[in-house]
């Protein structure tokens, strides 16, 4: 039994799996993407060549200067180096990306396992929940709801994530009505498992593949959104180094000094590029259906 | 009080069938109709019939999955109808599912699937890898098999875990929904004898649910053949196949095929079943066979038949066996 221990089985599993993923080169760019992404989000006072100038820092006689080899990306209007804003930018992106999937997602799941698995009174109150937020276009809401409380970081990842459950609310809720008159679920009443260990021990194990590739999908849409809203002067307030505000203010002085805006929009784009090759990848692999 | 473990006492379904925006009902499923039916016990009782004459349903209404609309369920001497979904009577009775292929969490390990039981009932985590290891030796699956996943195994492996997950809090009943019928046949034969060589080592009783009448006559005690929700039939294996008396058994038998010259011999010369099962929501009136019937004749059309004793074993559900009506019909027997 060398060959066949469960480890071994469990190990064979995963190369096999890593193997599908590597022959699709368009999943293990937006892997290395997204781990770029957040490796230099995480070392970013490591990595960034002058993380001295992501506060308030102001030096008149070099601002607006165009890409040079010392500062790549060009500096702002206020001298700043872009490059290294743009770095510190990603942690608030992903800042935004943990604590809005990080609130959404749980609760979507949450409230789409008990609709799909109880039906009934319960099927019906969430499910109109989730058609009320559908209805209201997302960035209209999301603008109403840090106009009326106050423009900060905070409470625009407030407003994202009272915005984003309702999607894993119906991914999740149609999963679940068709896993529920699977036999196993029967077998386990059956048996007399509680409906605790039916919807989290026997059903959630099994929407685990289409959460993570929505999750990945959504990670680009959130940053998207996000910056949407710091564009507009609704999320995080300068001189935090947020990407959306670093494009507004950027804009500002086009199309003279062009680099201001373009880089930290590009940058946006890598992480939303990223985040969907990768999620189409592990799609794919999953071979689940999303949407 | 009579020995009998399970009692069903005129058990009846009925489904609401819904249409429309509003999810209005417009009528009823009459899926199972006053079913009677004992199982002694150590018992196999087959229950046979052709897809959509209610076997799942009267399955589903005894382990508690399904309540029922009417009728009662007697377990042991004691009226359960009302505590179908307890613990208590959920470990006396248990169920083996028809598809291999879902009865099995993908997600969860043979272990996994082994434990849901043993927890429930509250059985000592400290026993659950020895008493894990005995149950696969009881469907004779090496112990290996405990860490494995379900795409790792074969459809008769996969079913021989269910059955281990079946006996895992010692049952006294099984009800075994088609528990073969997506199997290969050599396949089934083995799972068969296994089933066979746990009843006679535990004192189990079963209810063993197929459509396929050749696999019930070695294997089962007594048989019901079931009609639209209704028993049309009922009674010792020798009853039912040397001399089966309702018209629809009968074409039931016709149609199996048989290997052996003696095995045609013993066949009742009666013609195929003719047409389709008609729609349990739509049962025709009187005799609810009577569409089909190859004898039917006036009274069939007007008074549904009520069972006739034949024997201290055998009933039949049949206007041919009532000589006040029969006289108008052809015998049942050329
Ligand atoms: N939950 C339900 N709602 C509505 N109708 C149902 C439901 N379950 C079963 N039925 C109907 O009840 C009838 C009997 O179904 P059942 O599954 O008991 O038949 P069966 O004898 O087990 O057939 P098969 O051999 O196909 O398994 C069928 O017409 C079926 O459509
Ligand atoms: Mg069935």
């Amino acid at each position: 039994m060398s060959l066949t221990t469960p480890r071994a089985d469990r190990l064979r599993a995963v190369r096999r799996a890593w193997y599908r993923f590597r022959r699709n080169p368009a999943a293990v760019v937006g892997l290395a993407m997204v781990l770029l992404v957040f490796v230099v989000a995480i070392f970013a006072p490591l990595v960034a060549p002058f993380p001295e100038h992501v506060g308030g820092f102001v030096d008149f006689r070099n601002r607006h200067q165009p890409p040079s080899w010392t500062h790549p990306f060009g500096t702002d209007n206020a001298g700043r180096d872009i490059l290294s804003r743009v770095i510190f930018g990603y942690r608030i992106s992903l800042t935004l990306v943990v604590f809005v999937l990080g609130l959404a997602v749980p609760f979507g799941v949450l409230l789409g396992l008990l609709a799909g698995y109880y039906g009934g009174w319960v099927e019906t109150v969430i499910m109109r929940l989730t058609d009320v937020f559908l209805a209201i276009p997302a960035l209209v809401m999301a603008l109403a709801i840090t106009a009326a409380l106050s423009p900060t970081l905070l409470n625009s990842m407030i407003a994202l994530a009272l915005l984003w459950w309702n999607w894993h609310t119906r991914l999740i809720y149609t999963t679940v009505a068709s896993l529920k008159h699977e036999e196993y679920v029967e077998a386990a009443k059956v048996a007399g498992a509680s409906d605790f260990h039916i919807l989290f021990r026997e059903l959630l194990p099994n929407c685990v593949s289409v959460i993570s590739v929505k999750t990945t999908l959504d990670a680009g849409f959130v940053i998207l959104i996000g910056a949407g809203l710091s564009f507009l002067g609704l999320g995080a307030q300068p001189p935090t180094p947020d990407l959306g505000t670093m494009v507004s203010s950027g804009a500002n002085y086009l199309p003279e000094y062009w680099w201001g805006s373009i880089f930290p929009g590009l940058a946006i784009l890598f992480t939303i590029l990223g985040f969907n090759l990768l999620g189409d990848g592990l799609r794919d692999l999953l071979d689940v259906e999303v949407n | 009080m009579s020995g009998n473990l399970l009692e069903l006492n005129q058990l009846s379904k009925r489904f609401p069938v819904r249409k429309g925006l509003f999810q209005r009902v417009v009528g009823h499923v009459n899926a199972v109709d006053g079913v009677d039916l004992t199982i002694g016990r150590g018992e196999i009782v087959g229950l046979a019939g052709e897809s959509g004459s209610g076997k799942s349903t009267v399955a589903r209404m005894i382990v508690g999955l399904l309540t029922p609309t009417e009728g009662t369920v007697t377990f042991d001497g004691e009226d359960v109808s009302k505590q179908l979904g307890t613990l208590a009577f959920k470990r006396r009775v248990q169920m083996v599912f028809q598809n291999p292929g879902s009865s099995l969490n993908p997600r969860r390990s043979v272990a996994d699937a082994l434990k849901v039981p043993l927890r429930v009932h509250g059985v000592p985590s400290s026993t659950w890898a020895e008493r894990i290891r005995s149950l696969l030796e009881m469907v004779e699956l090496p112990a290996t098999f405990a860490q494995k996943y379900p795409h790792e195994l074969s459809g008769g492996q996969k079913q021989r875990v269910a059955i281990a997950r079946a006996l895992a809090v010692q049952p006294e009943l099984i009800v075994l929904d088609e528990p073969t019928s997506a199997l290969d046949v050599s396949v089934q034969a083995k799972v068969i004898e296994l089933l066979l060589r746990i009843r006679d080592e535990l004192d189990l009783a079963y209810l063993f649910i197929s459509h396929d009448l050749s696999l019930m006559r070695n294997f089962s005690d007594r048989v019901g053949v079931m009609y639209l929700g209704k028993l049309a039939e009922m009674g010792t294996s020798d009853d039912l196949f040397l001399r089966p008396q309702h018209p629809y058994t009968q074409g039931l038998l016709a149609s199996i095929p048989v290997v052996s010259e003696a095995e045609e011999a013993l066949k009742p010369t009666q013609r195929h079943l003719k047409g389709e099962i008609p729609s349990p929501a739509n049962v025709p009136s009187g005799c609810r066979f009577r569409t089909r019937c190859p004898h039917a004749f006036d009274a069939c059309r007007e008074v549904a038949p009520t069972f006739h004793e034949l024997s201290a074993t055998h009933a039949s559900r049949c206007h041919l066996h009532d000589p006040a009506l029969a006289g108008s019909a052809e015998p049942t027997k050329a």
